[in-house]
Order: structure tokens, then sequence, then C-alpha cells
């Protein structure tokens, strides 16, 4: 296990102060140029030396024809090229001293035999150079931090706190615009592709070391190097959590990973005693993979299983409590003195047992402060999970029915509920309990959006909502068992 | 079984003519006013009269101090008044001559002890003037397609295929937007509270019969008239599906609910053998009720469990291949014919093995017609399941040079994702073959908005499609089951289409 990221062999692979590009030209609709499209798009700041047989200027930097031109010894060569002239350009970056490089092009292993001639040529070429190689048959890597974005999509929002290793890149290009609609961003993703020389385990040893990963996501659909799995995971477990996505159990998802990385999956328990004995969540879809990685990397980390809900609505309430049994929560009684505090708090409609419902709001503050206060109080429950509800557009009718203009009825609207996402986020700060909302609403609704911005997980439907506040319990109790066995 | 809406005795509780409105006044944040303002907010057409003790006008509306002094006798009374009145009006409603009455107020048999009389009242207010009474402790009925909606929530979207029966109010009104963003909408919905006189089993009567109801939606704390129920549903499964989500399985979906309507629960497995006589499909969550909804109400039924996957992403598509072994889908081989066919569009880098993967095409049309009609006629292909991303910002970028002004880029850029949809949405309907689609981005944006606005079901992620296509195939199941005939029923739609 390494102790810094600047010992990793891919430090300077997604941190490279310089690039060479091959494969993009100023016909905007190639892969290649797609991809320079992107690199360019976040504006990452260092050089980049566009390599191409004939054109002068690629997208506004000036071209070379060959590598041997160029002014420098790039950190890093992208290669986007067909198939069949790759390992020859491989090896021209060797021969100028270029130590990483990622290949975008596909046809190799996951092809069937003649790819996997031309892949054994590839390896040989980055063996004879020391070159870390990312690929083939991959999309690169992505550090918003370095505003690099070597993947298709441009990148959106912000650098965040997840780190990815993935099996396919598309989970992680095609989910720019997933996570933002989260607030969640990045913090390094690398797309493995075939791992003909860095493999899903190396991109897992440098997210363990790298400082602005708080959380690590796996896309896996075969690990090769089983036992170094298991030891890096064990090593970086117990201080960072890691979830994973697995597919390769069922037969038809072993069957369409093997033709799509040629990735050899095994059995569902198989994997499942790996990751148990790794320390990993595992998640059961990409949706859950982020939602787990939402919750882990910004919540505490609860003491038991025992969950209060807090609702308006009784149906919701009552959906909320079954998801948390279905996902091995408890949804027990409160102590005496929570129900003495909740009592004159609740209409006689309502239900100050656990779910508490409120049925109808008397007084906004007794909702959003005075009652959830008193279930992070509660000695008998260990986190808090509420349902909110409250669409702009019914605040500013009200609003306007009372006499204000539609722009002030929107401004006052936008100001209460920037008022309630204070108050949570104060309650928040004041407990070492999570606490974690559900709704049925767009997650664009500028109350989601608010409660959001001051750090408060709001899931979509009550079982994403449980779940996640279960994979907190889950990595509490791996981690445990982790470090009780010690480290190998 | 009634044959006709118009024979269910609830006909005019959900389409009346006219409608007396107690609880609401002119100040706006009490829960009568909210209610009233909305049947206002959709533009309900019929006759509105709100009663009230002291105002003479309520919200534009002319007011009447009582019921006695109405002007005609209203089809329906809306009460949203202190539980201690509730009684004493219905009574007065009764008097009149009205004979459909809604009962809004809480305070009943939920809370026990005097509840519980004073829900035994009520019930014999109802039966001595024969009203079929709605709640009480409900809000009410939605039905878009006379623009009445008596339910706190503004109604967003358009009237729409699915008819609800409720054990809560909150998820008839509180999903409005949620079923608009997933392009559908309501036909009829119905909240049943404490269910004192109606209950879930005459809705279904209704939602059997009603014509504009092409799937019904059930949310379920716990079935009194356990016989009944069955027997509804086994009478209207035939020729119109019925999703059930059923939340008192759980210790703790128990407990919330008795307290919430006073219902009654039985074990899960209790349930599941109740919904699987009934011919009920069970969906696990909301989400997964609304889920059901889109594939039943929207395409053909598929002709077994057979499906295609077609992605330009390979992990996407393992994904979804995974999701559908897991759902209990089987991924067939293409045959060579179509192997032959699509082998001049995908290229050697991309998969013709199931899934399809074209991994990258500079032609749209490759994907968004090429391949899904070389499907569409594929003989070992009963479905079709779709990854679609095609976000607009994007394709800005890939086929627009930054010398073209950017709304000018992005409007050209719509058009050509909306004539993909549309394209797609025209071909589906030539055949009686179901695709299903999956994204992760947001429903909202251009493609899966344009594809489920034209009657094309797209779902967040590929488990929720790999579950509701495998959920269409139970209900084939069920249906052939139950009414012995193996024939396409004549209410399936015949191909893709909104509502």
């Amino acid at each position: 296990m390494i102790q810094s990221i600047y010992d990793s062999p891919l430090y300077k692979m997604v941190n490279p102060a310089s690039l060479a590009f091959y494969g993009a030209s100023n016909n905007f609709g190639s892969m290649g140029s797609i991809i320079l499209a992107s690199v360019k798009g976040l504006g990452f700041e260092g050089p980049i030396y566009p390599i191409h047989p004939t054109e002068d200027n690629v997208q506004g930097y000036p071209a070379y024809r060959s590598l041997d031109d160029a002014p420098e010894t790039p950190d890093l060569a992208v290669m986007v090229l067909p198939t069949a002239i790759v390992p020859e350009r491989l090896e021209e970056c060797g021969r100028k001293g270029v130590r990483h490089a990622i290949v975008v092009s596909g046809g190799f292993k996951e092809v069937g035999e003649e790819g996997r001639v031309l892949e054994g040529r590839l390896k040989a070429v980055a063996e004879q150079y020391g070159i870390r190689l990312l690929g083939p048959n991959c999309i690169g890597v992505a550090n918003p931090y370095q505003k690099l974005n070597t993947t298709p999509f441009p990148y959106l929002g912000r650098p965040g706190f997840i780190g990815m290793a993935s099996q396919s890149g598309s989970f992680i290009t095609q989910m720019y615009s997933y996570l933002q609609r989260l607030d969640l961003g990045f913090s390094s993703a690398f797309s493995c592709g075939n791992e003909a020389n860095v493999d899903i385990v190396d991109g897992l040893e440098y997210l363990g070391a790298c400082p602005r990963t708080r959380v690590i996501a796996l896309y896996v659909e075969g690990i090769t190097r089983g036992r170094e799995f298991v030891e890096t995971a064990r090593a970086i477990s117990p201080h960072k959590p890691i979830v994973a996505l697995y597919i390769g159990g069922s037969e038809s998802g072993r069957r369409a990973g093997h033709s799509h990385t040629g990735a050899m999956a095994g059995p569902d328990r198989l994997y499942d005693g790996m990751f148990r004995q790794a320390g990993v969540v595992r998640a059961r879809s990409v949706i859950e993979l982020f939602d787990l990685c939402w919750a882990l990397g910004t919540l505490p980390r609860p003491k038991g299983r025992r969950v209060a809900v807090l609702t308006d609505s009784g149906g919701p309430g009552v959906s909320g409590a079954d998801a948390c049994s279905r996902a091995g929560l408890v949804v027990p009684p409160f102590a005496p003195e929570t129900l003495e505090r909740l009592r004159p708090l609740v209409p006689h409609t309502g239900s100050i047992n656990n779910p508490v419902d409120l049925t109808f709001h008397r007084n906004h503050m007794d909702f959003y402060t005075r009652i959830p206060q008193a279930l992070l109080d509660d000695p008998e429950t260990d986190s808090l999970m509420i349902y909110f509800l409250m669409p702009i557009e019914m605040m500013t009718r009200a609003l306007e029915q009372m006499g204000l203009s539609p722009d002030e009825a929107r401004a006052k609207s936008l100001e209460i509920i920037e008022h309630q996402g204070r108050t949570m986020a104060e309650l928040k700060a004041g407990t070492d309990k999570p606490i974690v909302g559900y709704t049925w609403r767009s997650l664009d609704e500028p109350f989601i959006q608010t409660l959001r911005g001051h750090g408060l997980p709001v899931f979509p439907g009550p079982e994403r909502a449980a779940r996640a506040l279960a994979a907190l319990r889950d990595y509490d109790e791996l981690r445990r068992k982790v470090l009780s066995s010690g480290t190998d | 079984m009634i044959s006709r809406a118009e024979d269910s005795p609830l006909y005019r509780l959900i389409n009346p003519e006219s409608i007396a409105f107690f609880g609401a006044s002119n100040n706006i944040r009490s829960m009568g006013s909210v209610l009233m303002n909305s049947v206002r907010d959709l533009g309900y057409e019929g006759r509105l009269y709100p009663v009230h003790p002291r105002e003479d006008e309520v919200q534009g509306y002319q007011a009447y101090r009582d019921v006695a002094g109405l002007p005609e006798v209203p089809d329906l009374a809306v009460l949203v008044l202190p539980t201690d009145q509730v009684n004493f009006v219905l009574e007065a409603c009764g008097r009149k001559g009205i004979r459909q009455a809604i009962v809004v107020s809480g305070g009943f048999k939920e809370v026990g002890g005097s509840g519980i009389e004073r829900e035994g009242e009520m019930k014999d207010i109802a039966a001595r003037y024969g009203m079929r009474l709605l709640g009480p402790n409900c809000i009410g009925v939605a039905n878009p397609h006379i623009k009445l909606n008596t339910t706190p929530i503004f109604y967003e979207g358009r009237p729409g295929f699915i008819g609800l029966a409720s054990q809560s109010g909150s998820f008839i009104t509180q999903m409005f937007n949620y079923v608009a963003r997933m392009g559908m909408g309501f036909s009829a919905a119905f909240s049943v509270g404490n269910e004192a006189v109606t209950d879930l089993v005459d809705c279904l009567e209704y939602l059997g019969a009603c014509p504009k109801t092409r799937v019904i939606a059930l949310y379920v704390e716990g079935i009194t008239r356990g016989r009944e129920f069955v027997e509804m549903a086994r009478s209207i499964v035939p020729h119109k599906p019925i999703v059930a989500f059923y939340v008192g399985g759980s210790e703790a979906g128990k407990k919330a609910g008795l307290s919430h309507t006073g219902a009654m629960a039985g074990p899960d497995r209790l349930y599941d053998g109740i919904f699987r006589q009934g011919g009920v499909l069970r969906a696990d969550n909301l989400a997964e009720l609304f889920d059901f909804c889109l594939a039943l109400g929207s395409m053909p039924l598929p002709q077994g469990r057979r499906v295609v996957i077609q992605t330009h992403s390979g992990g996407p598509g393992a994904a979804a291949a995974d999701a559908c072994g897991r759902a209990g889908l089987d991924l067939p081989a293409l045959s060579p014919e179509t192997i032959e066919r699509l082998s001049g569009i995908v290229p050697s880098m991309g998969s013709l093995k199931n899934p399809v993967d074209i991994t990258f095409t500079k032609d749209q049309s490759h994907f968004y017609r090429d391949i899904p009609e070389a499907l569409l006629q594929e003989p070992n292909a009963d479905a079709i399941m779709t990854y679609f991303i095609m976000p607009a910002q994007v394709m800005r970028k890939r086929l627009f040079g930054p010398e073209v002004p950017d709304d000018e880029a992005l409007a050209k850029v719509r058009e050509l994702i909306d004539a993909q949809a549309a394209g797609l949405a025209d071909m589906l309907a030539r055949y009686r073959k179901p695709l299903v689609g999956f994204t992760w981005r947001g429903i909202e944006e251009d493609l899966p908005r344009g594809l489920l606005d034209r009657g094309v079901p797209v779902f967040p992620g590929p488990e929720r499609a790999a579950r509701a296509l495998a959920a269409t195939l139970t209900y084939r199941a069920f249906r052939d089951r139950i009414s012995g005939a193996r024939d396409q029923s004549p209410a399936d739609p015949p191909a893709h289409g909104a509502a």
C-alpha cells in the first residue's frame, strides 16, 4: 500500500503536465476530435501536442507530423487511432521517452484472436519502454481538479469526492450529468478498458492514496488479480469506504461483460465473499453505486440500525417504514420523553409514533426544527429519515393569492425555502446522527436543490434512502471486521 | 362485474355535474380552501357551491349559509370540516337529497376511542340516505378528463390512462408531478381513506369499467374484503392489467399502516397469494408501481421473454444484460439474417452478439432507425431494450462548429433529436413488438421526453426497464390463466402509443 499518490505509477497519468494527442483532427465528428474537444473544453492548462499526418493545426493547437518533432517529451500520450497502427505509435512514444499512455482505440482482446495478438504486441512495447498504459478499449481518465478529461462527454459540475475505477468508460463519461444533478462530482476516474497493463487494482491503489477522494466507486465486470484486489482493498477500506457494482454474476451479465472487455467473471457468491473479505460494500445497480457513494462520502456512521421516520403524510410514512424494514433497518418506538416532546407539536389527527406523521402543518418550524430536533435527541434511534415535499408552485400561488406579484411571490418562496434549508443545515451540524431525505418530486425542485446545497442528501423514493442508511451501517460493520482481523 | 362505468355506484361521485363544498373560506391557508382552490385551478366546469356560515362569497364563488339554501341538489358534497361537525352536516346533505359525499376530515376510526363511534354514526347516516361516501380521512378524487381534482396539490400534465385506487391520498396528489414527468397521467383516482362505506374493491369495479383507464394501480395497506377483492380482480384482469403496491407485509409497514388508516395488514405471503389468485401484479415500491403502469399502458405485450439489447456503450449494455438476467428475461443470439443485415452498420469494434453494441456511429439513423427496424423484424426477439443518451448540449458540439451561434445550433439539434424520437415512435407503431428504453440522464431531457410523450417508455436505469418488461410477461401469464384464452385481448394497446 502506497503512502502518497506521488508514489503511484499512475500519478503522471492522472496529473500530467503535458499531453501528446494522436487521432484528433479538424473533423469534429470523429471520436479523436470529440475527445480532444473535451480536454480543451474543460480548460486543461498544460501544453497539448496533437500529432497529425497532414494538418498543421488541429482545433487551434499547432500539430506535429510525428512525436519526434514535438518540442518536449510530454507526460502522457492519448491515442484514438485505427487499431493496426497503435503499437507502432506507442513505440514512437517509448523512443521519445513518454512513460504514460492512454489507448482509447478498441479492436484488441475483446474482438477475438487477431485482436489478442495485437494486444500482446502492445503489452510488449509498453514493457520494453517501461510505459504505464491504460486501456486499450477505454476512454481514459478524468481529473477535474487538474481540468483534465480525456473522455467523450464534456465534464459538468464541480470537482468532487468520488474516485472511480471502472471497467466501463461509459460509467465515467456518461455519468457526469447524472452526478451533477446530485451536486456530486469525481475526484479522479479511470476507465480501465482491457487492462493490458494497468488494471482496476492499480486504479484502486491510486484512489486509496488520493487526498481528494473520500469514497471509491468500482464498476466491475471481472477481477483478474483477486488476491491483490483483496489486499489492496483491505488496506484502504478501514479509512476510506469502497463501493462496488459487479455485473458478472448473472449468466447474461457474464456473457455481455466478456464480449465488452473480455473480462472473466465468476458467480455472485464468489464475488460476495471477496468483497466481504475486502471490506467492500456491494451495490446492485449504477444508481445504487452512486447513492451509496453519496451517503458514505457525506454522512456520519450511525451507531445502529434504528431509524426515526418523519413525514407529513400517511402513505409516504408507511412506505418509508416499509422500505426501512426491507433494507434491514428497524423503525422502533420512541422513548417516553421523546413522545412527551412530540405531543404538543403534532395535531390529534396525526401520529407521534414512529413514523411521525404531522398530517397538516400548523407551523412550518415544527416540521423543520422542533420535531426533527426531538427525534435527533431520541435515545432509541440512530438516524433520521425525512419526507420532503414543498413544491415551489404551491407556495408562490398561495403567496400570490395573498396579494404578492408573481415576482415577489417567487422571491419570497425562495427566501422561505432557503430559510428551511439553513434550518436543516443547523440541525445536521448539531448532531452525529445521519439525516437523509426522500421525495418523489424532481431533483431539480428548488427546495430539494436547496437541501442538497446544505449537505442533506435527498433520494428519489424511500427505498433508496433506506438502502443508503443501511449501507452506512454495513460499511461500519465491514470496517470493524477488517480492522479486527488485521491486515496481512 | 359491471360493463359500463355509468353502472357503477361511484359514477356520479367521480363525474359530478355540481358540487357543494363545505369547509373552504377566504383564508387560503386552511385545508378546505386549499382543496377548493385545486378544484378551481384545474377549471372544473360543473357548478360549485361553497357553503359557509358567514361569508357571502368564497374564492370568487357565491357562498350559501347552509345546504338547505342551495339552488339545486348537487351531485356531490365535499366535506373538509372540524371532526365534530361532520356528521351533522352530512345528515343535512342527506336531507337535501345529496347522494354522493367525500369526507376529507380525519379524527375517526384511525384515532381510536370515540373516533370509532363517530365513524359508526357516519355509516348509519350514509345508509339511511343511500349515500355513496368516500372517506373519511381521505383527500377525495381526481378525474382530469372532466377537470376535477379535489386534492390539495394542483393537477399537472395531461389526463392519462392510469386508474388509481389508493389507501393513501398522498400517493394521488403528491404523485401528479411524478406521473407527469414519466409522460403519463391519471384517468381517475380515488383516495379511499378509512373506507367507511366505499372501499378499494368498489373503486376497482369502477376502474375496471372506466373506458379511459388502461391500467389500474392500487396502493394497499390492508384489504378487508379479501374474497370480493379476488373475484373483482379476476373479472377485470382478462381485459385490463392491475398492479398493486402493498406495504403491510413488513413489520414496520404493518405498524405504520395501522396508525395511518387503521388498516389490518397481513404477512407478505398471504397478500402474495391473494394477488396471484386475483391476477394482480405486485410492485415492490411506489416507483415500480408506476413503472409497471407505464409498460403495461403504453406498449404491446411481448410474445415471450427473449430480449435483444441495443446499445452504443459496452458498460451500459453489460449492465442491461445483467438486469435482464436478474429479472428472468432471456438474451437470445441474433439470427444469421439479422447479423448479415447489421454487419454493414455495426463496425468490427462493436458487437453483433446480444447486446448489439454499435460503439460509435456518425450517422444517428443507424441507431434510431436501422438497428431497431432489424430487431423489430428479428424472429428471435420478443422485445427490444435500448440505451438512450443524446444530450442536446453534447450533440451541439459534435454537429456544429463554434462558428454556428449557440441558439441556432441548439434549435437545430433539438429538431434533430425530436425527429429521431418521432421516427422511432412511428416505426414502433407499425409493429406489435415492445421496446423499452433506459437512461441515466434526466427523463426531462429532449430525447426521453420526445419518446415518453409519444408512448415509448424510457426508464431510469436498466434494472427498472427490465423489471417493467418482465411484469408485462407476468401479466400476460395471469391473464391467460384467468381467461383461459390464448388470443390477444382487444383491450391490449395494439402498438406503442401515448394516452
